[in-house]
């Protein structure tokens, strides 16, 4: 049977109150707080409409306990984290911790931390900024850091796909709790005020002037700070320890338009396939919804998209399912939307009340005639079993999520759980722009350095490649409009899809889905902009910039580009986005949400990112390759590596050719300081052990290494596998060979394993004067060796201590 | 050839009336007098996107490319609409664009690409007008606000037929093409010109020469009457039709090598001063030195007077100059000026609801 997910305890923080009570008790009673607020930029002060959550000046002892300085992002992940946690009375020491997960939805996470570290270095040069600021920034730290107050060691998990971020979040935890992988996760989406975002949108001519009325005038959106948290827990465990069932997360559903960088598709198809991808997932029927909360942000383009897709799903029933938007009342919490508007579906369904649409202009001529009940300016009584609440992106990413009353009967549905296969492989950049020529670089050991300077301040190494003749690689019109993260993205992705032979047409183009992962994203432009505004003022930020700073542009234009549309998702952690991006990728397959997905990661090398990871002392200056005993440090390279990913019957029935078979995956993580790793390596021996049990395939053929060269880390692994592997696993570490490039460590970890697979041979350590670390030091030759390898563990590592990994069998594997 | 379906509507059609219905109401406008092409196969998008100059290969799904086709000398053979259905393509050639579809035809089957010739199963129909989306909507049931520019819907089921509609067209008010069967169309036609009585819509067919004006008054090229073989893509001004960043397709070396080359000529819109006509390659002077030729020109009822394209010599090719046209008629004037030389109203009408 089928596990269930219900929601065990939720809080909520935004411009309503701090209180899951006080953001309730506004809500319904048809409030708005949204404000004026000033902006400071280089041409002075700019005031424009904010919600801001008010004095919020709590402030965690956790800024102390590590010695961090103060990030309001952190702050409310922790106040949400708190709440959620204290109303479920979940105890973690009670639990299994591998099975406590968290999965957070942002757009911004620590941005006020980066932004002042960069308002830092423009001012006053590399040397003088604090990287002390660089901690909180990345946005993989906030799940760190929730994960470590709160003792949880599972899957750590981030969705960074705008606008939609969060309800995908939670539908991440909802599937890892499915799979009987956890029981309980911390899930949910924050994202602060920030001046970036207001500098964005204004230059994109999309904020309101004046507060905005979504539905009724549509003139623009309001933005706006929120966070909400929630316990999801399997039903049984829940029912266990007598905890409180607020609601039950029924289903979601999340696909792509494959239309605009930025606007919806006017048709709302995309938006009206993520409403039946969450109500069939959710085995409910029609007639059982009660009401919709709309994402309903205030423009034109997505408030008539969507009603005219929201009007298509309820059909005959159109008149009889109301749809509000409560971004009236909070403005839009951007990546946090989804989840603050998921509690407040949940409320709805506590209070059978459903909330309104404020400052709705009753009496102005309807500009949407399709017939829906925007429930205009005050809230509703109606018994309320099944919400749906809807959050639509940037680059074409949609989500829905269900939830509904623990009492409603709904329909199981059955999946085939079937075997998920690798058919296709690609990848550009360090080590090659295509699979031969990286297949060559492992084939010959080759690796060649160039020295980097930044400002004189940090001197390191990385790898060097030429920049590509892009035409060759991107569609033409991606090539002037798109940053190098994208082209690369384009680059690797277009490869695996040709080398999968898999082709794009009306039948299947809404069942093949693009998940990406990344650990930065697309750092150049968000520093461009950031400097833009920082040094010249809101008016030089240039608004076809800005829509390339967000993280799920990448696989948003390769959707565009290629005509995906089925579910799409950007996952943004340290080391182990890739691995991680992967195993959810086999999620979706298994569930049937998609008959394949082209899973990406990459990366970009560049100034930005030298001078962030520099300043904290990770990066290289010898340019010893990692797992060797002199490595002092990371080795950046850029990079991006891409598969096709497909349920086994679908790649049987269009006689594609199985390079793999995905036996197992398993994640784990650790409780330790941000950006580094627990020297007992109990997480990593638990995300390797779990994973050799559920492939049962007994000691892999070959590891693959996560190791990036950061010293303690490296001998962190170093002992964990050579306690557990004898000498009939062999070792392999592509990053020697291709450096580091972090949100593909898993990508070119799983081309090092299919390599093996290919050319029945592990791929050695570079040439060089150097020595391989200790216990390595006779299993990491700097020479190929010839072995016939049937099965691969290949492994990931994050910085913040996160453990990812993918056991995978040669070709059709049998035992 | 099949006789056209429309032949009873369209003998005998005055240009005033069919200028009219275009321009004020909806015009049923004969495509016999297109090429219509069906591409398929798997390499179907490599083959045109060869030949086209703007891109094929990621063309989207229901999606129209309106675009340029070269020889190797970079001689323009045509602009036809390339129409990604799925994996299938349909290409439309207008009237004197023929060199086109000869040799896409015969580039399709120097690499094995499936052509045939659709108009054996197919007729097709244009609808176009200011008012032209009001029957696709309410007759044919299209939802017209969801159908961008070029973009193409199927509509499966109208009256037991399938229709193919696309948002294409050239008089550049409100237009749109439909692919059917003959049965079809017919009923089409009888259906929305019933709509258009009965709404009090100026509706019925139009004349090709009506569409050749309003083709003229909005700078859309007529390959009928230019002179592809004396004139160079840049002096018929018609790289608005390529994609300036692509490079692999027949004819784009020599284009850039005209690019970078001296470019001697350039055209301009012109109307008559005292003009009334003006003969295809009559040449055109500046106090008496030659100086250039007409490239298109048509009379236009609404102005009343002649109105065309000119090929010049390059520091002519601005508005607000004065020429003399010499044909067979004698000498007359002419004023070079900017286009459109009529502003369509469906360019700041929005579609009523």
């Amino acid at each position: 049977m089928k596990k269930r997910v219900v929601i065990t305890g939720y809080s909520v923080l935004n411009d309503m109150g701090k209180t899951r009570q006080q953001v309730e008790e506004g809500i319904f009673a048809g409030r708005s707080n949204i404000s004026m607020q000033d902006f400071e930029y280089g041409d002075g002060v700019t005031t424009g409409p904010y919600g801001v959550i008010q004095d919020l000046e709590e402030v965690d002892p956790f800024f102390e306990k590590e010695g961090l300085p103060y990030d309001r992002c952190t702050q409310m992940a922790l106040m949400a984290a708190e709440g959620c946690m204290r109303e479920s009375g979940l105890d973690p020491e009670k639990e299994d911790p591998f099975r406590l997960g968290v999965s957070i939805g942002t757009s911004l996470g620590g941005m006020h931390s980066g932004d002042e570290f960069h308002k830092q270095w423009i001012g006053g040069g590399l040397a003088s900024a604090d990287e002390k600021y660089l901690y909180q920034y990345p946005l993989h730290a906030i799940c760190d850091i929730v994960a470590k107050e709160h003792g949880f060691r599972g899957l750590k998990n981030i969705i960074s796909t705008a606008c939609s971020a969060s309800g995908t979040s939670l539908g991440v935890a909802y599937d890892y709790i499915i799979n009987g992988s956890h029981d309980a996760f911390i899930a949910g989406g924050v994202d602060p005020y920030s001046r970036f975002s207001f500098a964005g949108f204004t230059a994109l001519k999309a904020i309101d002037k004046d507060f905005c009325r979504p539905y009724s005038a549509s003139t623009g959106i309001n933005l706006a700070e929120g966070a909400a948290f929630f316990v999801l827990e399997e039903y049984e465990h829940a029912k266990k320890r007598g905890a409180t069932i607020y609601g039950e997360f029924m289903g979601y559903g999340i696909t792509a338009d494959a239309y605009h960088q930025t606007a919806p598709e006017p048709a709302g198809r995309g938006a009206l396939r993520a409403m039946n991808a969450a109500l069939d997932m959710s085995g409910l029927d029609l007639s059982q919804v009660s009401y919709i909360n709309g994402h309903g942000t205030g423009t034109h383009a997505n408030d008539s998209a969507e009603s005219t897709a929201v009007s298509a799903f309820l059909g005959d029933r159109v008149k009889e399912v109301p749809m509000s938007s409560t971004k009236g009342a909070t403005g839009h919490c951007l990546g946090a939307a989804g989840s603050v508007e998921c509690a407040i579906s949940l409320m709805a369904l506590n209070r059978d009340e459903l909330p309104p649409t404020v400052r709705f202009d009753e009496n102005a001529k309807p500009i949407y005639n399709k017939g829906i009940d925007y429930i205009p300016n005050r809230a509703v009584g109606k018994t309320t079993d099944v919400v749906m609440s809807n959050s639509f992106a940037f680059g074409g990413s949609n989500c829905c999520v269900v939830v509904g009353k623990e009492s409603v009967p709904r329909k199981e549905k059955e999946t085939a759980q079937e075997r998920i296969v690798i058919t296709g492989m690609g990848c550009a950049g360090s080590g090659g722009m295509s699979v031969d020529e990286l297949f060559e670089t492992f084939k010959n050991r080759t690796r060649n350095l160039k020295d980097v300077d930044v400002e004189g301040v940090i001197e390191t190494k990385t790898i060097d490649c030429q920049e590509p003749e892009w035409k060759k690689y991107v569609p033409l019109k991606f090539i002037r409009r798109t940053d190098d993260i994208t082209k690369y993205t384009m680059a690797a992705g277009k490869e695996a899809m040709n080398s999968a032979k898999l082709t794009v047409n009306k039948a299947n183009m809404d069942r093949i889905g693009v998940l990406y992962g990344t650990g930065t994203g697309p750092m150049a432009s968000i520093e461009g902009v950031s400097r833009a505004f920082i040094t010249k003022g809101i008016t030089a930020v240039d608004p076809s910039a800005f829509p390339n700073t967000v993280l799920n542009q990448a696989p948003g234009n390769f959707s565009i580009a290629y005509m995906l549309k089925g579910p799409t998702s950007t996952i943004s952690l340290s080391g182990t986005a890739e691995i991680v991006a992967f195993q959810y990728a086999c999620e979706l397959l298994k569930n049937d949400q998609a008959d394949a997905i082209i899973v990406i990661g990459a990366d970009e090398a560049n100034d930005p990112m030298f001078a962030g990871y520099g300043k904290v002392g990770m990066l290289t200056k010898n340019g010893e390759p990692s797992l060797a005993k002199g490595a002092d440090g990371l080795t950046l390279a850029k990079g991006a590596a891409a598969f096709v990913l497909e349920k086994e019957s679908y790649a049987k029935a269009r006689g594609a050719r199985i390079l793999a078979t995905v036996l197992a995956a398993s994640c784990a993580s650790d409780n330790c300081a941000l950006s580094e790793t627990a020297a007992d390596g109990s997480g990593l021996k638990h995300c390797i052990t779990e994973g050799i049990k559920e492939a049962a395939a007994g000691a892999p053929d070959l590891y693959v290494c996560g190791a990036p060269g950061v010293p303690g880390v490296d001998a962190m692994e170093a002992d964990v596998i050579s306690g557990l592997f004898d000498e009939n696993t062999a070792f392999a570490n592509p990053q020697a060979l291709v450096g580091t490039t972090p949100g593909a460590i898993g990508g070119y970890g799983i081309l090092s394993a299919l390599y093996a697979f290919e050319k029945g041979e592990v791929q050695g350590m570079p040439d060089g004067d150097y020595e391989t670390a200790g216990p390595l030091s006779d299993r990491l030759p700097k020479e190929n060796r010839a072995k016939d390898v049937k099965t691969a563990f290949v492994s990931s590592i994050g910085f913040g201590g996160a453990y990812a990994g993918i056991v995978l069998g040669k070709g059709e594997y049998e035992q | 050839m099949k006789e056209s379906i429309f032949k009873k509507y369209t003998d005998g059609l005055g240009i005033e009336e069919s200028y009219k219905r275009i321009r004020e109401g909806f015009a049923f406008v004969d495509g016999s007098v297109f090429e219509m092409l069906k591409i398929s196969g798997s390499d179907a998008a490599d083959t045109l996107d060869k030949l086209a100059a703007r891109d094929i290969a990621y063309l989207n799904i229901e999606t129209v490319s309106e675009t340029l086709v070269l020889d190797e000398d970079a001689r323009a053979l045509g602009i036809p609409y390339i129409c990604r259905l799925d994996e299938d393509f349909i290409v439309l050639t207008p009237p004197g664009c023929e060199k086109a579809a000869e040799w896409i035809c015969e580039k399709c089957k120097e690499d094995g690409v499936d052509v045939s010739d659709l108009k054996e199963e197919k007729s097709l129909l244009f609808i176009e007008g200011l008012s032209s989306y009001k029957p696709v909507r309410d007759v044919l049931g299209v939802d017209v606000d969801l159908l961008p520019v070029r973009g193409i819907t199927q509509v499966d089921d109208w009256n037991g037929f399938a229709l193919t509609v696309m948002r294409i067209g050239r008089s550049n008010e409100y237009a749109y093409a439909v692919v059917a069967d003959d049965e079809a169309l017919l009923k089409v036609v009888e259906e929305c010109g019933s709509y258009g009585s009965s709404n009090g819509i100026e509706a019925g067919f139009a004349s090709e020469e009506a569409m050749e004006i309003c083709m003229m008054e909005t700078n859309q090229p007529n390959f009928k009457m230019l002179d592809t073989e004396n004139s160079n893509v840049i002096e018929l001004c018609l790289t608005w039709f390529a994609q300036y960043e692509k490079e692999e397709y027949i004819g784009h070396d020599r284009l850039m090598e005209l690019f970078e080359g001296e470019k001697a000529y350039g055209a301009v819109a012109f109307k008559g001063l005292s003009a009334k006509s003006a003969e295809l390659g009559a040449p055109v002077l500046l106090e008496g030195e030659e100086v250039g030729c007409v490239l298109e020109s048509c009379y236009d009822p609404k102005l009343d007077t002649v109105i065309g394209k000119a090929k010049v010599r390059a520091d002519l090719a601005v508005a607000g100059i004065e020429l003399t046209l010499k044909d067979a008629s004698g000498e007359s004037r002419i004023e070079t000026v900017a286009q459109p030389f009529v502003r369509p109203l469906s360019w700041d009408q929005q579609m009523e609801a």
